[in-house]
């Protein structure tokens, strides 16, 4: 067991403290770089506390798009599965018209919303597929 | 290493250079391909600003060499487009270590996240959409028959299926599926467009960002480096695309203006409308394109070859390119 504060409280007020205290003292040419130091430490960051059902989820979603049912133990599953995912909709297998394209659709949506939450969640404020 | 004096030798092995003074010299920011260089010089005792432009520690395989973009910059600049003047090319590698050339230096920004705030840059939110339109159009208007150009790649079978299997090649070079973008390939693969009557030069990178404006008027198209035969649409495309407004959204012409504007521009010199709803076929096409650069770009990070925070953190704008290419792919439907 690890003491707290961990990875994710630390990452928070390191990118804190380094926009308030270093960034306004850096010379000009130097606060593109900080700024992405700061923007890898907020990912980073959402990334530790991020939803932890998420895989589980996606692969629960993806086995029951391929119809597949004995889904392995294994920690590249979500990749294997995915792998078959991305062959069978180049094949055309969830063509416009197919039974399965509006549920594939939404579960790439979700998957997609998923990362940016972690990554970049202004993405997808006020995002909608009624836009 | 230290480049001045290799470059002060070239000059001064020219036959017009008599007398070289390297004046200032510093390594410009920016150009993950390329590199730039501001170089400014006394040469035959005139003084002169220019740019020094050479290739950077990687390269992406489909860009073109230095001297293929000097021609191309030679050409345009012949046609009357508005690029820096070229002055000099050197493949030798025994100046500098590498391939370079010097171009005229042209005043103004190329920052496009400052140029899509500022109402006045290039004369006016307007003008400037329509003199880029103006500017494409003089691009377009060189075609295969143009000589000196052999060497510019030629889609196979159709400017878009060309791009669809290229991007599925980069897809399966990858370790990691991406099905989204898979999702993307199949809409695109569906839906793309016959060839085109007539292929043209395409600039291929022609968007905010890649042209320099002062606030009286447009100074200069730059990084050719990806130009190829291709669609007209291809450039309207990735000129009009979301990711290319720099935050900008609401001015669909490149993040300036209304696409009123630039089309307007590109129809008074080519006479030819532009088929409104054809661009944004090229517009899922173009957002596409920028998700496999990116995808490309942060793989350089990850395999070790190149350590990068700026590639690492490109590799993360993808999941917003697929949103896009989820909502338009959608909006558009199928043809």
């Amino acid at each position: 067991m690890r003491d707290n504060p961990q990875a994710g409280d630390l990452l928070k007020i390191a990118e804190a403290t380094f926009i308030q205290e270093i960034l306004p003292f850096l010379p000009a040419d130097k606060k593109y770089t900080a700024l992405m130091i700061a923007n890898a430490m907020r990912i980073s960051a959402r990334q530790f506390e991020g939803n932890k059902n998420n895989v589980a989820a996606e692969i629960d979603a993806v086995a029951k798009l391929l119809g597949q049912t004995n889904i392995s133990d294994n920690p590249d599953t979500l990749i294997i599965l995915n792998k078959q995912f991305a062959a069978a909709i180049r094949s055309g297998a969830f063509a416009s018209g197919s039974a399965g394209h509006v549920k594939t659709r939404q579960h790439l949506l979700t998957c997609v919303q998923n990362r940016l939450a972690e990554v970049n969640p202004k993405a997808i404020v006020g995002d909608s597929d009624d836009r | 290493m230290d480049i001045r004096p290799g470059i002060k030798e070239y000059l001064l092995h020219s036959d017009e250079v008599d007398t070289v003074e390297i004046t200032d010299l510093q390594l410009l920011s920016g150009g993950a391909i390329q590199q730039n260089w501001l170089l400014d010089a006394t040469v035959n005792g005139t003084a002169l600003e220019t740019v020094l432009r050479t290739d950077s520690t990687s390269s992406l395989e489909d860009s073109l060499s230095r001297a293929q973009e000097y021609t191309i910059f030679t050409i345009a600049f012949e046609a009357g487009v508005t690029v820096p003047e070229p002055l000099w090319l050197s493949v030798d590698p025994r100046w500098i270590g590498k391939p370079f050339f010097i171009m005229r230096r042209v005043a103004g920004t190329a920052a496009g996240h400052k140029i899509v705030r500022n109402d006045a840059m290039g004369g006016g939110r307007k003008v400037l959409a329509n003199r880029l339109g103006q500017e494409l159009a003089h691009i377009h208007s060189i075609k295969r028959s143009q000589a000196g150009l052999n060497f510019l790649a030629l889609p196979t079978p159709t400017p878009a299926l060309h791009r669809v299997a290229e991007y599925r090649a980069a897809l399966d070079a990858s370790d990691m599926p991406q099905p989204t973008l898979e999702w993307g390939l199949y809409w695109l693969e569906q839906n793309a467009p016959d060839a085109v009557n007539e292929l043209v030069l395409c600039h291929n990178d022609f968007r905010t960002g890649n042209y320099m404006v002062t606030e009286q008027s447009l100074t200069g198209i730059l990084d050719w480096e990806f130009a190829a035969w291709g669609d007209p649409l291809v450039d309207i495309g990735w000129f009009c695309a979301k990711c290319w407004r720099f935050g900008a959204v609401g001015n669909e012409a490149g993040g300036i203006s209304d696409r009123a504007d630039f089309y307007n521009g590109y129809e008074q010199v080519t006479g030819v409308r532009i088929d409104r709803n054809a661009v944004l076929y090229w517009e899922v096409m173009a957002t596409m394109r920028w998700a496999i650069i990116a995808m490309k770009q942060g793989d350089r990070h990850i395999s070790g070859r190149e350590p990068s925070l700026e590639l690492a953190l490109t590799r993360h704008i993808v999941p917003e390119l697929e949103l896009d290419i989820l909502h338009m792919t959608q909006e558009v439907g199928n043809a």
